[in-house]
């Protein structure tokens, strides 16, 4: 026998409690790693976002549009390898509440610059070769019951009228969290072509160049040299790495990931006062039984290493519980978030549970702390003649 | 061999309770001679529970000399403390204090863990104690599955198990049925003669002091001089 | 028989540690509950109270935001005359065309960008929306690159404050006046000369009329004809209908993200009720035995639990709002994702939410006391007695 023996007999020894500590800490432990998934979700595009790939979009404001003409001078930037743009499109189908990304964008450079696109050539081909074609992600497909050569229709509302499009090829991405598998692209050029008749004034403009620095070249002095020669235009331009663009974007909401981050804190708060409740509770009934180990002859520390065995065991029970019911919680609340905007998919890294089981264990430690203080405090006598 | 085993010199216990100030023991010194089985007796507040606790180095005197197993109790650390209990106290209770959720086999071996011995060494240890005290058969039963006899018995193999220097017990009969309260004091005998262990035991009753080799009785924290 | 008040009570004090462990739990998990509705209810009033159901806004057919839309010079004034839209006592119209744009500025505290609402207008807009009003400084000079910026602006962006200059399309605008759109969506715009707005950012038209309808009642007065007239291709809305579903994004991801996890470790809050019931059972055996002996019958012995249970709960869900409370005085500003621009909300509390939070904080007292409690209730007399309570 070893005293790791007697922590693990004194766990157990009421299940009920047993029970109810481990599920009252998973349940914080799901709730701890939801919150985790969603803001590694926030950061992962940014993350995984490429460095030489530069965006550039009007300085002032995110609505304005560039004039087209910036393309001729961007190809001249030294450094620039490929020079893709496109916009916004806007497109509506059926009802407004049901709505996804959809973008217009230069066809011809459009594979190119975003390689994690997965296509095979014949639909790619089809795309290219037809005005009105559009691609779709698999997942939009599958939301609508999209086919490859279906026609459908969309209501602009950044470009207005309906617009008759052709489904010319369903594509995967290699990279998610960039390039989602939720939205659609069509030419920029039949939606511009409308566009000169419906709303001239508005015709040959678009809402973002994407620029891809040649190898070996450092993307921010790309940027920078684009938005030198821009400096004091009409329209001034402000080019960032596609990493920081989107981290940019990440940080307008950073109220709200402030927000969750309290939040994640104030559970494991929860989790504490489940795990210290539990622990003075046996503590208490078993004063007794300490006190007679150390009449034995044990020493204080021995006495703590109970208690703090004791806790880090529940911790780390409720921490592996918890982890366990996250896949399948994970899989729910990422139907529930699906198409509000800000979520795709959650997928658990070994660093979210890491996390989760750090957080776990630093809780087991802190909850064992004012137990074990109270067994270090009391007197042998005090002990032996504690009631239970 | 510590000869006297106990040695106390002038000793003063006093509790404070509710403002007032009671003394519990009163300037007593007496020694023990190695090898004796003493019983103190007295009736419950004069001091016998007390007296054993300050031998077992769990309790401290207010003032006055503490010796025991050669050894001035009251210079110790807690830890110290600690660690001598270990070394040379046995303490059989009144309530037995078994850890529940420890087998038989499991209670006796606990005070082996503060000892260097290997696990084989331990588990013969524990076998020895345990046939010693006739609970050969009962090693895996934990303490629910044993009659109060047979708990105060496991208790008692506890407190011989590493071979402490002296065996004080508290009421060990208290709790007991005559028939068992019989066989523990027959142990305790057994373990005097013929291991010639110094043991201390207090009782109030009369029939368990007559198993001692010398009765001492306390009254006010006063020890009456023998006869 | 009754058995509870002064008993229950005395019994949660006997065990106050394990009874503050225990609220403690609870109110936190009351606190981020009533914490979510706060912020949810307090992005839906902001938006709410953006718009005057006496007033009707128009927008180009198909566009759902300002951005979308245009409306020409040349309609506006037509439109304006339109029946059904208040007139002033010299018969002007109480109308204003506008324009809806963005800004997007840097802050200088952060480094991090935001997205400015911008509205080019007149001083009309005060006409039609009599409950924004001057706070600080002064209206802008018409034709000039004076600006204004709403109460929200001025506190989440100082270096938009009074008297502050901003550079944007080669100009520079100074902010002369603060307005107060009683915690509207408004107080997080910046507001100037629609002319001087349309020439910075090279617009030839407006994005939306907003007018005043002699009552209420008068919409469809107002919607009907321009609705029909081929050459406007409008659409006509209630103002307050317009603004209402602008964040509709955020107000789901709040209330889904912060209800999900509130019922998740909600969840964990019963089971740490349970269990301290569970142990408050375990430990008055005896006296559970006492009691029936004395006459008190299963259902007081199951009432007393309950209610013993309950008081944890309140006194949970008292602390759980008591907290909340204190999140009343903060502000947040972040992007709102349908417009891109930013809008700044607080936590709002109304009596229905504290009642909402007392009720959810003793239902979930009550379902984690009921077991412990029906156990007590069912333990037989002798066997409680005989039962060692060491």
């Amino acid at each position: 026998m070893t005293l790791g023996r007697l922590i693990l007999r004194n766990t157990m020894r009421r299940p009920v409690r047993l029970g109810l500590t481990v599920g009252g800490l998973a349940m914080v432990v799901l709730a701890f790693g939801l919150i985790r998934l969603t803001l590694d979700q926030w950061q992962a595009s940014s993350r995984a976002a490429l460095k030489n790939r530069l965006i550039t979009v009007h300085a002032m404001s995110d609505e304005l549009r560039l004039p087209l003409a910036y393309k001729d001078r961007l190809t001249v930037i030294p450094g620039a390898r490929t020079v893709h743009f496109g916009s916004v499109f806007g497109g509506v189908y059926q009802d407004p509440k049901q709505s996804f990304g959809s973008f217009a964008e230069q066809a011809s450079t459009f594979f190119e610059t975003y390689p994690e696109v997965v296509l095979s050539d014949a639909e790619r081909l089809a795309f290219l070769q037809d005005r009105r074609g559009c691609i779709i992600g698999h997942r939009l497909a599958a939301r609508f019951g999209w086919k490859v050569g279906e026609a459908i229709t969309l209501k602009g509302t950044v470009y207005p009228g309906d617009w008759e499009l052709v489904v010319r090829g369903i594509f995967r991405s290699t990279s998610p969290n960039v390039m989602g598998e939720g939205e659609l692209y069509l030419h920029w050029a039949y939606a511009n072509e409308r566009l000169k008749t419906t709303e001239p004034d508005r015709a040959d403009q678009v809402g973002w160049f994407v620029v891809r620095a040649a190898d070996g070249i450092n993307g921010q002095t790309v940027a920078e040299a684009i938005d030198a020669s821009f400096a004091n235009s009409s329209a001034e331009t402000r080019t960032e790495s596609e990493q920081a663009y989107f981290a940019g974007w990440v940080a307008r909401s950073g109220a709200l990931l402030r927000g969750l981050e309290w939040m994640s804190g104030i559970i494991n708060g929860i989790a504490l006062l489940v795990l210290v409740n539990a622990l003075a509770m046996a503590v208490r009934e078993r004063t007794r039984e300490y006190a007679v180990i150390k009449t034995l002859g044990f020493q204080p520390l021995h006495l703590v290493s109970l208690v703090l065995g004791e806790s880090l065991l529940l911790a780390l029970l409720g921490g592996g519980f918890g982890l366990v019911l996250l896949f399948p919680a994970a899989q729910l609340y990422a139907v529930m978030t699906q198409d509000r905007g800000y979520v795709a998919s959650y997928s658990i890294t070994t660093e979210t549970m890491g996390m989760c089981l750090g957080v776990m264990l630093l809780v087991g430690l802190l909850a064992a702390v004012w137990p074990a203080i109270r067994l270090i405090r009391m007197t042998t006598l005090e002990g032996l003649r504690h009631a239970g | 061999m510590y000869d006297p085993v106990v040695t106390l010199q002038r000793i003063l216990k006093v509790y404070f309770r509710a403002g007032t100030e009671v003394s519990v023991l009163r300037d007593l010194s007496f020694s023990i001679p190695a090898g004796t089985f003493l019983a103190i007796m007295g009736p419950s507040g004069s001091g016998k529970s007390t007296l054993l606790n300050l031998m077992a180095g769990i309790d401290r005197p207010t003032s006055g000399v503490v010796v025991v197993a050669g050894t001035r109790l009251h210079e110790l650390s807690e830890g110290d403390m600690a660690r001598w209990r270990a070394r040379h106290i046995g303490y059989v209770f009144q309530s037995y204090n078994l850890i529940p959720v420890l087998t038989a086999a499991e209670n006796v071996e606990l005070p082996l863990l503060l000892t260097h011995l290997s696990r084989s060494e331990r588990t013969d240890h524990v076998k020895t104690a345990l046939r010693l005290v006739g609970l050969g058969d009962r090693m895996d039963h934990y303490p629910r599955q044993l009659s109060g006899g047979q708990e105060q018995r496991v208790g008692l193999a506890r407190a011989i198990v590493s071979d402490p220097t002296m065996i004080l017990a508290d009421e060990p009969t208290g709790n007991l049925d005559r028939e068992s309260a019989e066989d523990i004091l027959t142990l305790f005998g057994r373990l005097n003669r013929e291991l010639g262990k110094t043991i201390v035991m207090v009782t109030h009753d009369p029939r368990a002091a007559e198993r001692a080799q010398l009765i001492r009785h306390l009254e006010k924290g006063v020890l009456e001089t023998p006869p | 028989m009754m058995l509870w008040g002064a008993y229950s009570l005395r019994n949660l004090w006997a065990r106050r540690v394990t009874t503050a462990f225990t609220v403690a739990g609870m109110g936190l998990v009351v606190f981020v509950f009533l914490a979510v509705l706060m912020l949810a209810h307090g992005l839906e009033r902001t938006l709410g109270k953006t718009g005057d159901p006496a007033n009707a806004i128009l927008l180009r057919k198909g566009a759902l935001s300002e951005i979308d839309s245009s409306i020409s010079r040349d309609h506006a004034k037509i439109i304006a005359l339109q029946s059904g839209i208040k007139q002033t006592l010299e018969g002007r119209p109480v109308a204003v065309s506008e324009i809806g744009l963005q800004l997007t500025l840097r802050k200088a505290k952060e480094r991090s960008l935001a997205s400015l609402s911008l509205r080019g207008t007149s001083h009309d807009a005060f006409a039609v929306r009599p409950k924004v009003r001057l706070a600080q400084g002064r209206l802008w000079e018409p034709g000039t690159t004076e600006i204004m910026v709403g109460a929200q602006v001025a506190k989440q962006f100082p270096e938009a404050g009074l008297h502050h200059v901003l550079n944007f399309g080669n100009r520079a605008w100074t902010v002369v006046g603060v307005f107060d759109a009683d915690g509207s969506g408004f107080d997080s715009e910046v507001w100037g000369d629609a002319e001087q707005f349309m020439a910075t950012f090279h617009r030839t038209a407006f994005s939306s009329m907003t007018v005043r309808l002699t009552r209420p009642d008068a919409l469809a007065q107002v919607k009907e004809p321009l609705e029909r007239d081929p050459r406007f291709n409008l659409s006509v809305k209630r103002e307050p209908d317009y603004y209402e579903g602008k964040a509709e994004s955020l107000a789901k991801m709040i209330r889904v993200t912060g209800l999900f996890l509130t019922a998740v470790f909600s969840i964990g809050a019963i089971m740490g009720a349970t269990m301290t019931m569970s142990a408050a059972v375990a430990q008055r055996t005896t006296e559970i035995g006492t009691l029936r002996t004395l006459g008190f019958t299963r259902l007081a012995i199951l009432q007393t639990f309950l209610i013993e249970s309950m008081a944890l709960g309140a006194s949970a869900g008292l602390l759980g709002i008591a907290g909340a409370s204190f999140l009343q005085s903060v502000t947040i500003s972040t992007v709102n994702w349908d417009t891109g621009s930013e809008i700044a909300f607080g936590f709002y509390l109304s009596p229905v939410m504290v009642g909402l939070a007392l009720l959810f904080a003793v239902l979930m007292s009550m379902v984690g006391g009921l077991i412990p409690a029906t156990r007590a209730a069912r333990l037989e007399v002798v066997q409680a007695l005989g039962e060692r309570t060491v």
